[in-house]
């Protein structure tokens, strides 16, 4: 009965301890249950985002300008090849058998003997192996000697793998594994896996064994045709050693870790397959790189690449890595020796040019400055007490390392007695920190005092930091911020004085710790992090699939596409690429100027939505949502850039890239062990409805007629020009640009010369020569219109000043006795007597100039507002907030305010200079052909490039310009005389109905900027022709065809040549006119 | 076969001194007994190869892999040590239970020294096709120990409590130097619970879990004697009662408990189904087959039938209890006790830690984790306590448990 006494309160804890777990596991499994299921869901159903098409853009006769274009790429996964393939089976075999890497290049030349060699292995000699003991049979025992410590060779493991590689050699299939273990637990572990699997089939064992030869022979000779495809497709390209770390991904990226003797091969007459073998290997190498480094990272809580060299290799017993990775102690090695190289880099390509990002986040100078010095710290602080937002860096406590070196080793002597006293980083050097207190105002003080001391601190040169702030503050308030090549330069410098300090500090420590002794162990605790992550690290390393740099050929997508299991690892994935499949003859694509490009999002962008990325992730893998949750998610969806995706770069690429882009759609994927692929081949999105549709972008139809564009182009490029009497070198060399537009303002071409960065300065002309520019809308240098200015200056005065046309203006005869000037305004000729219309005709700026004086200043700038000048001119429509990347100069003077124009034009000289559009007035092609336009019909349109976006079509605008029909008679007789009448700056210069089938008004403009300077590499037909001291102007032609009805506005603006506008604008002139595009356009006229 | 009949065998050959078949009781086996555990093990059996069966369909052929013909051949080889169990002659286990327990100390020792280390830990002495994990004998040597010393104690003194404990506190040192808190852990219940049988105060015991509670939570809160991945293991657990917390650290130290925790949850009331859970599926919870086992059961049982193996459980270790009970032999009371609390501390902590209801430590659930070890020492503990129960007689009155 005492014994029941005693036995029953234990069962009556038993009983209560059965109660707590049950109540606890209703509280998971019930209560808490809906929100363990969807963790597990997450697990099992995956979620992709598929790309949508961005939108096209097509010309107004609907022919594609640019659009998406549905491409193939090659990816490649090594665990795929490793598992799949006999040669990475074999090669992993040896590396399994022998304890370090065994190459694939090494492995192929062996490839069908060593095959053999695994069929003939049997389960118990396997066994053995496992036990560190010698094999029975003698086909292992050669490559695996006995071993006293089969655990710490990781014997099991690797004869596991051994078991695996062997039963995909010989093809075992799932249900004859299952025979095959039993006929081994009946005895048969003696056999042969070739003769356990010739019985099972009731085959022969010489068929079996010539069956595997015969596969891994045809498998090395696919290989082979794989290999000579992709170099045919230039995608076996090799980096030299020197490009270690790079970053770069594919086939062709860094190198560093590759296997001793498997130095890719480079230059010609490598064998495709040798190169395509080397390319592997060292992409496994890298995997396994990879793989160690995060190991570490597990246990130790720092990436390897903090400590020095020798510091790794010397203080630290990494059997925790080499042995899951099969590693032996010269690859080890050669890990060890790059982990220092690999941190530089990721220090200066990525974590540097992150902190720069998120440092330009910040609104105030103060914001940014904090922000840096916090992303700096955050690079040293201590793993645990880094966080997703850098904490301040004035709570930095302790660096990384020497904080976990408290807790990092098993051996006492390990363990550091106390925390050190000194502070290390200048960020812990608590009189630094007030002093920085006390200069609060000053945010850019700190960066300096901090950047100078750490300088001091390391032995490096440094500015003091009163000049750093100042440079600091220069570079936060200029061009696009801190995210620019100067600030990152100026981070590096102060990030490798910071780097100094710590690695003093940690090889200190550790050398200390260290004492006299051997490597130390980790802690157990440490080991077991590692140990965790060891079965999945690899896995997940190798299973991550890498894109194949290049554009496969279709007969390489077929091959890989069709016969998928004889190219195990590689697969062939849907993608897109922005085309632009019309191109004039020099290549260039239609209206690339114009419509711009699309580039990867920047750095600073994806920083900047980090937040929300987070919360998308969140959202995305979700699995149940509520409304206002999925709502959320689209949002973000269509929002966020995504760092693959392309966006508007400049142009109406980005003018319109909210229209363009589409929106990502969201798909649930199969279970776990199904391809993650959205592609052609093979899709396996889960048959349930997206959870987001893919919206592909809008299209974009434009005014610009592609052939057109495309005759003005080519006539920008290749200008024809005359026998005499102009500029050479200009027709060589030619920068400048045309505008066609219809009379209602749609622009029907603009196109700007040069089209290409990269062509040769022509020394003493300037460097416009050097830069792909858009040149109808910008005005990159001082732009005058010069003389096209003076038709509507003649207007308005006959309209508004009721100036008398017949009023008679003297042109005085210079001294040179052959051209005329009114004070120290000059003409190009001699004019004599003019009346307004003569004045037109031959361009008199002697005649315009006492026109000018008839102004006041304010009737001056009136005149030309009513042209459109000072305005934008539209082609930037529909305008909004956030709209980008579309430049336009309208203003009328880039220097100077209107009130100072027109404060400036109470100087009689300016007043002299204004009719001639020669001061103070500035054009774009853009602004002239629209003002022309209005000329032509007394309307001032506003310009259009863009008729419909998603096929509606975009709200016109246009302005009478209120100038009696009388004035604008005059004016456009007046320049239909340019071209007609002798004498006239038009004529004689094939601008005539004869020469081109239609008639031509039209006004020439000729603006001088600046003299030609002499330099000592001046071309020498400019030498020869005495072109130093000569004017250098601007020459334009604007006007209309056919000049009775018009059917388009033309402006031809060059820039930079010595010669009047008669003498080269008029040429291009006529040459543009002459194209066939241009003549179907009157043609399609005439016809209606 | 009586006591009296083995008694008067003095000149038989060693082994029959020891063990013997024909002594065995077997019209007063508790066949009750080990139908339970005979039940528990197949239901684990087949929970291993469901697990084994989709390591196999999945490709899984890295070293931890699931199989289950490993375990089957390891339960082979530690059937004997049922037989052994049951066929140990109690008197010859009386006299010979403190050598057992120097046996198992010894090992202990000699596993410090020429044991293989592995994850970092040095627990296991290879001997050919089977590792012998000293540290799980010595559960059964502690029982055996206690079970001799508190033979002859009364517990009335602090002198007489000398003994067990030193008994008790020695293993569990040598145990957790290799280090194995988890097992070092289970000899405390047992320990205890085996003092608490002998006679010892309900209050002294009482008080004594008290005063551990309140040093732990010291020694948590100023952070004296601890180390720091204790610490934060500490922490974890700490945080790992809020879902979200949880989930916010599944990828760094809560890794093992979150996935434990999701398995748990996602077999809802009725189960995924046996091979059917995210935890064979993914195969990322860790140990999923010995230390994280009852997360795998949980999963695909569900609420109601992992209720139910608890139950039998239960009824497992109160059947061992009521055996105990029915014994004269004050030693054989206590070994068939302390075998009934072994089951229950492992359960207890087994769950408890895959519940989140204590800190992260390994330790395997009998009769269903694999493990060659685990399995001898369950097999052993359980052939003893059956065998040992199988020689009852009526108790005669309160004198038995508290001799003068």
């Amino acid at each position: 009965m005492v014994a029941q006494r005693r036995l029953r309160p234990l069962g009556v804890v038993v009983v209560a301890g059965l109660g707590v777990l049950a109540a606890r596991l209703f509280q998971i499994q019930v209560v808490e249950g809906a929100v363990w299921r969807a963790q597990a869901q997450s697990f099992l159903i995956d979620s992709a985002f598929v790309p949508y098409h961005r939108g096209e853009i097509r010309d107004r006769n609907q022919r594609l300008l640019v659009g998406d274009e549905d491409v193939a790429n090659l990816e490649f996964v090594y665990r795929d090849f490793r598992r799949g393939h006999p040669l990475g089976q074999a090669a992993h075999a040896r590396s399994v058998i022998l304890g370090k890497p065994v190459g694939l290049a090494e492995t192929a030349p062996q490839l069908a003997d060593t095959c053999v060699l695994l069929a003939g292995l049997t389960p118990a000699a396997i066994d053995a192996f496992a036990r560190g003991e010698l094999p029975a049979d003698s086909a292992i025992e050669p490559l695996a000697p006995a071993t006293a410590e089969p655990g710490v060779e990781g014997r099991a493991g690797r004869a596991t793998d051994l078991r695996f590689y062997v039963q995909k050699v010989l093809g075992i299939t799932r249900s004859e594994l299952g025979k095959l273990n039993r006929r081994i637990e009946d005895g048969g572990s003696t056999l042969p896996w070739v003769d356990l699997l010739a019985a099972h089939r009731e085959e022969s064992r010489a068929a079996l064994l010539t069956e595997v030869r015969r596969r891994a022979d045809e498998s090395l000779s696919d290989l082979r045709v794989l290999a000579t495809l992709l170099a045919e497709g230039q995608m076996l390209q090799v980096r030299a050693r020197s490009e270690l770390a790079s970053g770069a991904d594919g086939m062709g990226g860094p190198v560093q870790g590759a296997h001793p003797g498997s130095e890719p091969a480079s230059g010609a007459g490598v064998d495709p397959l040798e190169k395509l073998l080397q390319l592997l290997d060292t992409r496994r190498s890298d995997q396994e790189d990879a793989a160690a480094t995060e190991l570490f990272r597990t246990a130790c809580g720092f990436s390897p690449g903090r400590l020095p060299t020798e510091a790794l290799r010397d203080t630290f017993d990494l059997t925790f890595i080499a042995r899951p990775l099969r590693w032996d102690a010269a690859r080890l090695e050669q890990w060890v020796e790059t982990r220092r190289e690999v941190w530089d880099h990721e220090l200066e390509e990525v974590a540097l040019p992150r902190i720069l990002a998120n440092a330009d986040l910040g609104e105030t100078e103060a914001e940014r400055a904090q922000r840096l010095l916090d992303g700096l710290a955050d690079l040293w602080r201590a793993g645990d007490a880094r966080r997703r937002e850098p904490l301040p860096w004035t709570d930095f406590d302790e660096p990384c390392v020497l904080h976990e070196a408290r807790s990092l080793f098993r051996d006492e002597r390990g363990r550091p007695t106390g925390r050190a006293s000194d502070p290390v980083l200048t960020f812990q050097d608590e009189e630094l920190r007030d002093v920085v207190d006390a200069r609060a105002e000053e945010p850019w003080y700190a960066v300096g005092l901090l950047f100078e001391m750490a300088a001091l601190r390391a032995g490096l040169e440094s500015p003091v930091a009163e000049e750093l702030a100042l440079e600091w503050n220069k570079l936060s308030k200029s061009g696009p911020g801190l995210d620019e090549k100067l600030a990152l330069q100026q981070l590096c410098h102060a990030a490798r004085a910071f780097e100094a300090a710590f690695a003093g500090a940690v090889l200190r420590t550790l050398g200390e710790l260290r004492g006299t002794g051997g490597p130390l162990r980790l802690a157990e605790e440490r080991l077991d992090r590692a140990l965790q992550r060891e079965r999945f690290v690899l896995v997940d390393v190798q299973g991550r699939p890498e894109r194949i740099p290049g554009s496969p050929s279709y007969a390489l997508v077929h091959l890989v596409a069709r016969d998928h299991e004889r190219y195990a690892g590689f697969s062939v994935r849907e993608s897109t690429r922005r085309v632009a499949p019309l191109v004039d003859a020099q290549g260039v694509p239609c209206a690339s100027l114009i419509i711009g490009a699309t580039r990867r999002p920047f750095l600073r962008d994806l920083v900047a939505q980090s937040e929300d990325e987070r919360r998308l992730a969140e959202l995305q893998y979700r699995i149940f949502r509520s409304e206002e949750e999925r709502r959320e998610l689209e949002d973000l969806s269509a929002r966020l850039a995504r760092a693959d995706e392309w966006i508007g770069s400049h142009g109406l690429e980005a003018w319109f890239d909210d229209e363009l882009r589409g929106k990502f759609g969201l798909y649930r994927l199969k279970g776990l062990d199904d391809e993650v692929s959205t592609g052609i081949f093979g899709v396996t999105r889960d048959d349930a409805p997206p959870i987001l549709p893919t919206v592909d972008g809008l299209e974009i139809v434009l005014t610009i007629d592609a052939s057109l564009q495309i005759a003005a182009q080519d006539v920008l490029a290749h200008p024809v020009p005359p026998a005499t009497d102009t500029d050479r070198i200009w027709f060589q060399n030619p920068v400048g640009a045309i505008v066609l537009m219809t009379p209602d303002g749609e622009v029907l071409a603009a196109a700007s010369e040069p089209t290409r960065d990269g062509a040769p300065d022509v020394p003493g002309r300037g460097r416009q020569r050097s830069h792909a520019f858009e040149r109808t809308l910008q005005t990159p240098t001082f732009n005058p219109p010069g003389s096209v200015f003076k038709p509507f200056v003649s207007a308005w005065a006959l309209d508004r000043l009721h100036f008398d046309p017949n009023t008679h203006f003297a042109c005085t005869l210079r001294d040179d006795g052959k051209s005329g000037a009114f004070e120290d305004l000059r003409c190009a000729g001699h004019h004599e007597d003019s009346d307004l219309h003569r004045a037109l005709v031959v361009s008199c700026n002697a005649y315009f100039a006492q026109l000018g004086l008839c102004f006041e200043p304010a009737q001056l700038v009136e005149a030309a507002r009513t042209f459109g000048f000072g305005e934008p001119t539209g082609a930037r429509s529909p305008a909004a907030p956030g709209r980008r990347g579309l430049q336009e100069d309208w203003t009328l003077s880039a220097q100077k305010t209107d009130a100072q124009v027109l404060d400036q034009l109470g100087a009689r000289a300016s007043r002299l200079r204004f009719p001639n559009g020669l001061d103070l007035l500035e054009a774009t092609p853009m602004q002239v052909a629209r003002a022309t336009a209005g000329l032509a019909t007394g309307v001032l349109p506003e310009v259009r490039l863009v008729r419909t976006v998603g096929g509606v079509p975009l709200p016109r605008a246009s302005r009478p310009l209120g100038l009696s029909d009388e004035s604008l008679a005059f004016v456009r007789q007046a320049m239909r005389d340019v071209v007609d009448q002798p004498g006239g700056s038009g004529h004689g210069k094939k601008l005539d109905a004869q020469t081109l089938g239609f008639t031509l008004a039209c006004k020439t403009g000729s603006a001088d900027i600046m003299k030609i300077v002499d330099v000592p590499d001046m071309p020498v037909e400019d030498r020869a022709a005495g072109a130093a001291g000569k004017s250098r102007k601007h020459t334009w032609v604007a006007g209309w065809f056919p000049a009775e009805d018009p059917v388009a506005i033309v402006v031809v603006y060059l820039n930079n040549v010595t010669e009047t506008a008669s003498r080269t604008a008029a040429h291009v002139t006529a040459q543009l006119l002459q194209t066939q595009a241009v003549r179907d356009l009157v043609a399609r006229k005439g016809a209606q | 076969m009586s006591e009296t009949t083995v008694r008067g065998g003095e000149g038989r050959p060693w082994l029959a001194r020891v063990v013997s078949l024909r002594g065995v009781r077997w019209s007063q086996i508790d066949w009750h007994v080990l139908l339970l555990a005979g039940l528990l093990l197949v239901i684990g059996l087949s929970f291993v190869a469901a697990m084994s069966a989709a390591d196999e369909a999945h490709g899984r052929i890295d070293a931890s892999h699931v199989s289950w013909t490993s375990h089957v051949q390891k339960m082979l080889v530690a059937a004997p040590a049922f037989v052994l169990g049951l066929a140990l002659r109690p008197r010859w286990l009386r006299r010979n239970a403190f050598a057992a327990w120097c046996t198992c100390a010894a090992l202990l020792v000699l596993v410090l020294f020429a044991g293989d280390m592995r994850n970092g830990s040095r627990r296991w002495i290879e001997l050919g096709a089977f590792d012998l994990q000293p540290s799980e004998l010595a559960k059964i040597g502690v029982i055996l120990g206690l079970a001799a010393a508190l033979d002859h104690l009364k517990l009335k003194s602090l002198k007489e409590w000398t003994a067990p404990l030193l008994l008790a506190l020695v293993p569990m040192a040598l145990v957790a130097l290799q280090p194995d808190l988890g097992t070092s852990l289970t000899i405390v219940p047992v320990t205890l619970g085996m003092l608490y049988v002998a006679g010892a105060s309900g209050r002294l015991i009482v008080g004594f879990l008290a005063g551990a509670a309140i040093l732990a939570a010291c020694v948590w809160t100023f952070e004296i004697g601890i180390r720091d991945y204790q610490l934060q293991r500490l922490e974890t657990w700490r945080r790992g009662w809020s879902a979200p917390d949880l989930i916010a650290e599944r990828n760094s130290a809560a890794f093992h408990t979150y996935h434990a925790r999701v398995a748990i949850g996602n077999g809802g009331v009725g189960g995924q189904g046996l091979g059917g859970g995210v935890a064979n599926e993914g195969a990322w919870l860790p140990e999923r087959d010995c230390d994280s086992i009852f997360a795998v059961v949980a999963e695909e049982a569900g609420w109601v039938g992992t209720v139910l193996i608890l139950t039998l459980y239960g009824l497992l270790v109160l059947s061992l209890f009521a055996s105990a009970s029915g014994l004269r032999d004050r030693f054989s009371r206590l070994v068939v006790s302390g075998v009934g609390i072994f089951f229950a501390a492992h359960l207890f902590i087994h769950c408890g830690v895959n519940l989140g209801l204590l800190p992260l430590t390994g330790l395997t659930l009998p009769l269903f984790s694999t493990g060659g070890s685990s399995l001898l020492t369950t097999f052993l503990a359980l052939g003893t306590a059956v065998g040992l129960a199988s020689h009852r007689q009526p108790s005669l009155d309160a004198e038995t448990f508290r001799r003068s």
